[in-house]
């Protein structure tokens, strides 16, 4: 290299030169791209599309107004929508920072040393631990079983997840009111219905009509699946006018957030269409992959939620979860839901059956 | 997924983005840039000399050759138009010989491992015409102008 050469390489590089450049490195990123197949995601339980604009821009709409000031704690707007939705009075809903918040409050406000917290098992992992924060003992059935086989004289709280997580076994109406009626005196029945979107076996309000007749029955449902709000942590619990106590000593003492509130009433208010169709969909796709699961050497138990809890005979459902990995697939091992040869595969749209199948295909043929 | 993120241009926007010129980094802590150091510092006094050129020994220069011409040809319009054209004409050469020299000297800085993104010839051209006006005024006012007229003869 000559004197003058040494010192050109210095120079700037030209705008022509170095377009061309960063055209070549994009190309390549995206053959790279192209390449790759993305993981598929299927272990979570919430909508994985993300929220309407109009529901978004509601929230921002507050963020830029008057957050300096407290929000609305009593909820009046949100709980206005919930009411006409749901045809009860506006003073049986309680409005909290997420379902399970909802129903940890209940367990700390009914719940006394020594009590029990009766749930079905596998259920929502928070139960249980709900239960020992406030002091009590959790009792868990075998979901096959009857929950009243577990009812004592400590029954203080029945936890009921309807459709069951990670099951998606659904407890029809008519069976939650002989389980609330078997209750004793002084315990109440809690449904959390944050899935009750997904299941086709009767009508959504089914269960929580029965409200109505039953005054130690509190349903809890939550705007983080069907609704696809999770990132706001809303939810609500609807009981009976008796209840009163109850439901103001589970509400949050100041209340929710404006910016969550304005979603959530912005989404009752256009939501209906779009629930419904998110409903159909998984529904369909729900059918549609419990069909070429028969087709597999799995056993899927029938599923009224946005999930599949699958096994398969002589496999660990951590082995399955990881023979799945391989394939770009994430399902959720079963141990930490509480069964250990189980996996929780969320039902999405048709490709994610297509390859969650495909990848059960080769996973099951290793 | 759909993409949220603002940024993500899906590759539209290639262009070059707005910021300081790219260039190649030399290796650092060589002996030759040491040696690049030195060799900079000259290249910048050359443009300071060929600056200064410019506001005086130029003008001068082109003075008297005008006026030489004015001398054998007898037309003074002669040596008027020898020395503007002459003076432009070493200006324009002046200039780019210096810009030349400007560039050289950015590269020269770079391989001696200073962050240089742009030249210098505007800077230097600028202080030699200040410094140039200073010294014309203190020239033309206090050692050839007014003053000696105003102060007492003999």
């Amino acid at each position: 290299m000559g004197l003058l050469d040494y010192y050109r390489q210095f120079a700037d590089v030209d705008r022509e030169e170095d377009n061309r450049i960063r055209r070549e490195r994009r190309h390549r990123e995206r053959a790279l791209e192209l390449e790759r197949v993305p993981d598929l995601d299927l272990s979570g339980t919430e909508w994985p599309e993300f929220p309407n604009s109009e529901v978004v821009n509601a929230s921002i709409y507050t963020a830029r107004g008057r957050v300096n000031g407290y929000p609305d704690r009593h909820a009046e707007d949100v709980r206005g929508a919930l009411a006409r939705l749901h045809d009860v009075d506006p003073e049986r809903i309680v409005v909290g920072n997420g379902a399970a918040e909802l129903l940890q409050a209940a367990a700390m406000a009914l719940l006394e040393p020594g009590d029990e917290l009766l749930t079905p098992w596998p259920s929502y992992p928070l139960y249980p631990l709900m239960a020992s924060r406030a002091g009590g003992r959790p009792v868990a059935v075998d979901w096959h079983e009857r929950l009243e086989s577990g009812i004592s004289p400590n029954t203080r709280l029945a936890v009921l997840c309807n459709p069951n997580d990670p099951t998606g076994h659904y407890t029809p109406a008519e069976r939650v009111a002989e389980l609330a009626a078997a209750l004793p005196e002084r315990a109440h029945l809690m449904v959390d219905e944050a899935l009750v979107h997904f299941q086709d076996a009767e009508e959504v309000d089914a269960v929580l009509r029965l409200t109505d007749a039953f005054p130690r029955l509190l349903v809890v449902r939550t705007f983080s699946k069907i609704y696809g709000l999770s990132g706001l942590r809303t939810g609500y619990a609807v009981g009976s006018t008796a209840s009163a106590k109850v439901l103001d000593s589970i509400s949050p003492v100041l209340g929710v957030n404006a910016l969550s509130q304005s979603a959530v009433a912005q989404a009752l208010k256009i939501g209906s269409a779009e629930i419904a169709r998110r409903r159909d969909a998984v529904i369909r796709e729900r059918h549609r992959l419990m069909d070429g699961l028969a087709e597999l050497p799995v056993t899927a138990d029938p599923s009224q939620a946005n999930f599949v809890w699958l096994s398969v005979p002589g496999m660990t459902g951590l082995a399955l979860a990881n023979a799945l990995r391989k394939e770009n697939v994430v399902v959720a091992p079963g141990g930490p839901l509480g069964a250990d040869d189980h996996v929780r595969a969320t039902v999405r749209d048709d490709a994610a059956t297509d390859r969650l199948l495909a990848a059960l295909r080769v996973a099951l043929a290793d | 997924m759909a993409r949220s993120d603002p940024t993500e241009s899906g590759g539209l926007f290639t262009g070059r983005p707005a910021g300081p010129p790219r260039y190649r980094r030399p290796a650092t802590g060589t002996a030759r840039q040491r040696g690049d150091k030195v060799l900079a510092a000259f290249i910048l006094l050359l443009e300071v000399v060929l600056c200064l050129s410019l506001l005086g020994p130029q003008p001068l220069g082109w003075l008297w050759v005008g006026s030489q011409v004015q001398y054998q040809t007898g037309a003074v319009t002669a040596g008027i138009s020898v020395i503007m054209i002459g003076c432009l004409a070493s200006l324009m050469f002046t200039m780019v010989v210096a810009k030349r020299l400007d560039h050289w000297w950015k590269l020269v800085r770079r391989a001696a491992g200073y962050q240089q993104e742009r030249g210098a010839i505007e800077l230097i051209f600028a202080a030699c015409v200040g410094v140039t006006l200073i010294v014309f005024t203190f020239w033309f006012l206090i050692i050839q102008g007014p003053g000696p007229s105003l102060a007492p003869t003999n």
